[in-house]
């Protein structure tokens, strides 16, 4: 037993040590920050200067922060709604024994680690080019001329553009969750239903989705945590280092506030910690709510 | 067996297409390479000061630019026996020199837009008034560009500026000849009767980029009320009580919506301004680095012209007002080699090397002593050098933070069609 | 698997019949996909002019496979690459290391905090990372400082625990206990039974979170652009 002890503190301590650095002191730090103005986001926090909660008043007062979220949450619920649904749509067709299953499997997961530059800069020269791209030629080999000279990367389109592309690369890594619970139903279950006589299709709806409420779940927060991330794919979207309305995010917002931009003096990493601060409870209100709603009566991936 | 296979193949995936994106659709960094290979040690032979300087740039180690700043540094290294640390950082040094040197981050000097530099960055920089007074540096420079590095920073001077640029119309001479364009059009009544000769000659008289935008709005409004007009209206949303601001908007709208713009314009960065080098379009109103870039990209050998935005009827300014801007080097003020880091500057921003970077991405020599312009810039020269005023970039328009986007979203919809010059006006005064 | 594939060849192809829609469905889905890699490779192997006119397919002046030898020597990039090579193999083998060891005691012990420490790490894992790296970017400019690469690689590291940990979790609590019962008999302690038994039966589970954890770092981008650390390529 003493060894035991010994063994549990020897093991669990590295661990718990770079949590504390990497994520406990990060987090409260940045909590206190949003309450302070700071003019570089490396002063020390001797020259903070308190300011309470006005960060948060500045925020919800600015415009852009305002479309910044919109775009946000228009991410985070058509993009989830694509996902999701393709997502589990192909770990259905992938669980049912489908031949080549494997292949199928590693190509729709490959868009997900390539490196999300390389990947917009395909979208946005090859697939969604108003000249030579793919869907431009599609169009016109369809004979859809208006369809054809539609201008992806611009107005109203781009948001829906970038949508798209985004979507696109992480329907693999959701597919691969929703499989991985999909696997890990019980085969009887389904040997059963085969038996009542009740189609695949049938089965998807009555037995396989009802079973996967703790995967989607899971399947849930991580969507909500990596539409919050969003940055890289807004960048590449954007004009050479400027932010625009159609594209603009709140990590992208904060991007900007802390380290400034374009003719902006002013700097304050306070109002960029307070967009981390508001980002954050956004993912735990979410988290919570999912967690109410959904009560895991299955297997947890 | 078969796991360890997969982890090997994607990490092998992973590993090219990290490579790859560097050489895929990466348009501004220049792709003529070469081989550079690494000189540190080799050029460490003569002398030995044990010096080290560090100097953070904004280019990428494959531009010109940074090519001919490598030269200088091995000449300096040779010269004096101190050597310099060069790390290329690209142009997000911009926003983020400051924190770094804030912890503490040991830089000697660097680089950046120079309004960039003095304004955001000044409190971190030496002032150079002294040894610039010794080395008599002053009157290498142009005036315009000193006048304004002092204003920013309360009459210091903390940047030393290269790479000057203008901006104005660029456009393919030939395709002037073969419309029978004989003169460059002065008033903006007469650039549209250009336009209109151009577009008969079956090519699109103008393109643009999506973020250049704003500089046609700027320019036109800018040439009906001038600059400091132009940024109170923008701090005020004073959109509604300045006629003009309907006017430009309509102005602009007319380009568009006659047909003298490109029908993709405004196109993705960079599509527009490449229209030009395919021989698609033929005029743009951009930088003078347009004419290298475009060359660069579309590997064309376009015969280029220039001309100031044209003025307006009833405007204030004329060609004798001009955005202009340049690059500045500032020495970091902790730096304990203040003084050789200036002197290394002073061969890079002056003199040989200085006629050798103009040369070597063809922009417009610091040094007003090195006469020789290159030949793609050169139709700048005569407006250049009578300019009078300068506009800052986008004559302002993308100063305030909290604004321009909204502004420049307004902007697309205009040069779409989907906004009309009123209601572009109405939907900015809206927006405040 | 194996009953399950026995299944299949039985029934053959009047199911993959059965079965076309979906073939269908993601077979297109797996085409398009497959032609953006192409043309991925194909732009690497192409040139900047052919690109922005549409022609990077056509290959009209070659292969260029002089872009990657471009690539490469061009001073830093090899840098970068192995820079980026380093972080990313460190972190992965590090926060394996640590985490291994860590998920394997709160699988298998009872004692107090063991909850607090599991859901505190599955908290952590729903914590965006926006909220940490404003922090984190001071610490790195400061590890910076010292001119160490390993404190960034600690970093890196610690950023990887929580989710490393939780995935290991499950697939050492997947283990049957009649191994370290066996390892008790024969007089081996429970930490060498770790080291020697365990974490080997483990390795399915390991090799996967590595691949996760390789890519986190390896294609992490916000970290990396605000150190303006020497491994960016792009821009």
């Amino acid at each position: 037993m003493k060894q035991n002890k010994k063994m549990i503190v020897c093991f669990l301590t590295p661990a718990l040590i770079f949590f504390v650095a990497a994520f406990l002191y990060p987090i409260c730090r940045t909590v206190v920050m949003s309450l302070f103005k700071v003019e570089s986001i490396s002063d020390p926090v001797g020259l903070w200067e308190f300011v309470g909660l006005s960060n948060f008043a500045d925020l919800a007062e600015t415009t852009i922060f305002q479309v910044a979220m919109i775009n946000m949450l228009k991410i985070w619920l058509i993009g989830g709604i694509l996902v999701l649904s393709v997502a589990l749509l192909f770990a259905g067709i992938l669980t049912s024994g489908i031949v080549g299953k494997n292949v199928y499997r590693a190509i729709i997961y490959v868009p997900n680690i390539i490196n999300a530059v390389a990947m917009s800069t395909m979208w946005i020269n090859y697939v969604y080019n108003k000249r030579f791209g793919l869907l431009h030629n599609f169009f016109t080999w369809i004979g859809a001329d208006g369809l054809a000279k539609l201008d992806y990367m611009n107005g109203s389109l781009k948001f829906v553009s970038l949508l798209i592309a985004f979507c696109f690369g992480s329907v693999g890594y959701f597919m691969l969750i929703f499989m991985s619970g999909i696997e890990q139903i019980p085969g009887d279950v389904f040997e059963a239903a085969t038996i009542d006589g009740a189609g695949k299709i049938k089965q998807f709806f009555t037995i396989t989705c009802p079973l996967l409420k703790g995967t989607f779940k899971t399947c849930l927060t991580f969507w909500t945590v990596s539409v919050v991330g969003f940055f890289v794919w807004s960048q590449m979207w954007s004009a050479p280092l400027a932010s625009e309305m159609s594209t603009i995010t709140p990590f992208i917002y904060m991007y900007n506030v802390t380290f400034g931009t374009m003719g902006n003096v002013e700097r304050n990493g306070g109002l960029g910690a307070a967009v981390g601060v508001v980002m954050a409870l956004v993912v735990l209100v979410v988290f919570f709510v999912v967690g109410r709603l959904v009560k895991d009566d299955d297997l947890e991936l | 067996m078969k796991r360890k296979l997969l982890a090997m193949t994607l990490v092998g995936i992973t590993a090219t297409t990290m490579i790859m994106s560097g050489c895929g659709g990466n348009s501004d960094t220049k792709e003529e390479g070469g081989n550079e290979g690494s000189k540190k040690e080799e050029a460490a032979g003569e002398k030995d000061s044990g010096k080290e300087m560090t100097y953070w740039s904004m280019w990428n180690s494959t531009e010109g630019q940074a090519k001919v700043i490598q030269e200088a540094a091995e000449a300096y290294e040779k010269e004096t026996g101190i050597h310099i640390n060069i790390e290329w950082k690209g142009r997000d040094i911009k926003t983020l020199i400051g924190p770094a040197l804030d912890a503490g981050e040991d830089v000697d000097f660097f680089d950046t837009d120079y309004m960039m530099l003095t304004q955001q960055n000044g409190k971190y920089l030496a002032d150079l008034t002294d040894m610039a007074a010794a080395a008599d540096y002053e009157k290498h420079i142009m005036p315009i560009l000193l006048d304004n590095v002092k204003e920013w920073s309360d009459g210091a001077l903390k940047a030393m500026p290269y790479q000057p640029y203008t901006t104005g119309v660029w456009y393919d001479k030939a395709m002037f000849e073969k419309a029978g364009v004989k003169e460059t059009p002065e008033t903006f009544d007469e650039l549209l009767e250009v336009c209109e000769q151009l577009k008969k000659s079956s090519v699109n008289p103008m393109t643009c980029n999506s973020d250049g935008v704003t500089l046609l709005y700027g320019y036109q409004l800018a040439r009906y009320v001038g600059q400091d007009k132009v940024l109170e209206t923008l701090d005020n949303a004073d959109w509604a009580n300045v006629p003009e601001a309907k006017k430009a908007a309509d102005d602009i709208r007319t380009l568009f919506d006659k047909g003298y713009m490109s029908e993709y314009a405004p196109a993705n960065y960079p599509e527009g301004q490449n229209e030009i080098g395919f021989g698609e379009s033929c005029m743009i109103l951009n930088a003078s680095w347009i004419p290298n870039e475009i060359n660069q990209n579309t590997g064309a050998t376009v015969d280029w012209g220039f001309f100031p935005w044209p003025s307006v009827e009833g405007g204030v300014d004329g060609p004798e007002a001009s955005m202009v801007g340049s690059q500045g080097f500032g020495i970091v003020e902790k730096s304990e080699y203040k003084q050789e880091a200036f002197d290394f500057l002073l061969t890079v921003v002056t003199g040989d090397y200085d006629s050798k970077m103009a040369e070597a991405v063809a922009s417009i020599p610091s040094d007003v002593e090195n006469t020789k312009w290159p030949e793609s810039v050169s139709g700048a020269e005569p407006y250049f050098k009578e300019m009078t005023k300068t506009y800052q970039w986008a004559v302002g328009l993308e100063n305030n933070p909290t604004y321009k986007e909204i502004l420049y979203d307004n902007l697309i919809k205009l040069t779409k069609l989907e906004l009309d010059g009123q209601s572009f006006v109405d939907t900015m005064t809206a927006a405040k | 698997m194996k009953k399950h594939r026995g299944r299949v060849s039985k029934t053959g192809i009047k199911k993959q019949l059965r079965l076309l829609p979906g073939h269908l469905i993601v077979g297109i889905w797996c085409l398009f996909t497959l032609v953006m890699l192409f043309w991925i490779v194909a732009a690497s192997l192409s040139t900047s002019p052919e690109i922005m006119q549409g022609k990077a397919l056509k290959f009209e002046t070659g292969l260029h496979f002089e872009n990657y030898v471009r690539a490469w020597s061009a001073n830093s990039i090899s840098v970068f690459f192995l820079n980026s090579l380093m972080y990313a193999i460190c972190a992965m083998v590090g926060s394996i290391l640590i985490s291994a060891p860590a998920a394997y005691v709160l699988a298998r012990f009872v004692f107090k905090g063991n909850l607090v420490i599991k859901s505190s790490f599955i908290t952590a894992m729903s914590i965006p990372q926006i909220m940490v790296v404003l922090p984190l970017f001071s610490m790195a400019t400061r590890a910076h400082l010292s001119g160490s690469k390993i404190l960034l690689i600690l970093l890196y590291i610690g950023m990887q625990i929580p989710y490393t940990t939780t995935f290991l979790l499950a697939s050492f609590s997947n283990l049957s206990r009649v191994y370290e019962e066996a390892a008790a008999i024969d007089g081996c302690s429970p930490m060498k039974t770790f080291w020697k038994i365990m974490l080997p039966l483990a390795q399915p589970g390991i090799v996967t979170v590595g691949i996760f954890n390789f890519m986190n770092v390896w294609n992490e981008y916000f970290l990396s652009l605000i150190l303006l650390l020497p491994r960016r390529i792009c821009q």
